[in-house]
């Protein structure tokens, strides 16, 4: 009987002991996804955003807004978003639990031309 | 025993969540990077084309100075051969010939690079078209799954932006500064949802799921010059 109950009270221990570490690694795990999909979602949306500034589009800067403001648990300020001159740039700044001040900097030279397009094919 | 059983059952529960959220973020990030790949693909070929269209529309419309000049030269011949004597009628003559041969020869040069513009200008987008579908073979083929239904692509090229204001032989001609009337072309793809994932989660999807996303480009002028650019060009404030 009383090695019964002496293996419940290390079971419970061990339990104790391990669900802290299970649930703090679970939770790393999470956030580096959560991260690593933010980190290319920003990166993606600050490109069309440029691109969309390069066209001359009015609505920009508010579609962007509205995408970042959909990511949860992530801040992200735009820096800079404008048109001058020949130059287009959008600059975001993004901030996770595990990701501090990431800059992401698009940037493109105007008028466009058709290599401009070829970076990442 | 019971320890057991309990890791048993955590193991089944948070794998398959686990496998779940991982295959959503390697999809998400392959989606991601699929996008920007098509959306820079369409910009590059409409692009190209647009650029040859503007280089050749600025070559013609730099050839009008030569086509007014030969035109007013040729009416003072004219003026000449009724109205001069003998001799002056024939140098008169002579120096005609020679106006309406660089006429015609100017013709010539202007229909070749209209033909030439329109040629390359349709070669780019062929290789779009041609590049559009090598892409999505390798979307099915990295899900290895085959298509059942086919992707499309469609590629709209406006009418010519020049147009003949008059003509003497060579072509003397005008571009349509009338926003409505710019040189756009629009292209529009769309891509089977079945072609993004793999079959098992293919089958519970709807048939007429589907991946779209459309580029334009037009001519626009900026400046003293006539460059292309990517969008539709409906910015009304500045032309």
């Amino acid at each position: 009987m009383t090695l019964y109950f002496n293996k419940r009270g290390q079971a419970l221990v061990e339990t104790l002991v391990s669900l802290p570490v299970l649930m703090a690694g679970g939770a790393l795990v999470l956030a580096g996804l959560h991260s690593l999909c933010t980190f290319y979602l920003v990166d993606h949306w600050t490109y069309e955003s440029a691109l969309c500034l390069a066209q001359e589009k009015s609505t920009c800067r508010k579609e962007l807004d509205q995408r970042l403001m959909q990511i949860p648990y992530a801040s992200v300020a735009v820096r800079r978003f404008y048109k001058r001159g020949e130059t287009v740039e959008v600059r975001a700044q993004l901030s996770t639990p595990l990701l501090r001040n990431v800059v992401f900097n698009e940037s493109f030279r105007q008028p466009l031309s058709s290599g401009d397009f070829r970076r990442s094919q | 025993m019971n320890q057991s059983g309990f890791a048993s059952i955590v193991v089944i529960i948070a794998l398959p969540l686990v496998a779940l959220l991982l295959l959503g973020c390697f999809w998400t990030l392959w989606f991601l990077n699929q996008k920007k790949r098509m959306d820079n693909l369409c910009l590059e070929y409409a692009m190209s084309a647009q650029e040859i269209l503007v280089k050749n529309n600025n070559t013609i419309i730099a050839m009008n100075p030569e086509v007014r000049l030969l035109h007013h030269q040729k009416k003072a011949l004219n003026v000449l051969i009724l109205t001069g004597p003998p001799p002056v009628k024939l140098a008169a003559q002579a120096a005609k010939k020679w106006v309406v041969f660089s006429q015609k020869a100017l013709a010539k040069t202007q229909s070749a690079i209209l033909a030439q513009a329109n040629l390359r200008a349709r070669a780019a987008l062929y290789n779009l078209r041609r590049t559009f579908k090598v892409r999505v073979t390798e979307f099915h083929q990295f899900w290895k799954r085959p298509l059942r239904r086919q992707p499309r692509i469609s590629i709209v090229p406006k009418s010519s932006q020049l147009s003949v204001q008059w003509r003497d032989i060579a072509a003397f001609y005008e571009r349509k500064a009338k926003h409505h009337n710019r040189q756009a072309i629009h292209i529009q793809w769309r891509v089977p949802g079945e072609a993004l994932m793999p079959a098992w989660l293919a089958r519970r999807i709807s048939n007429k799921k589907y991946w779209q996303g459309q580029c334009s480009t037009h001519p626009h002028k900026g400046g003293h010059q006539w460059l292309a650019s990517i969008g539709k060009g409906n910015h009304s404030s500045k032309q």
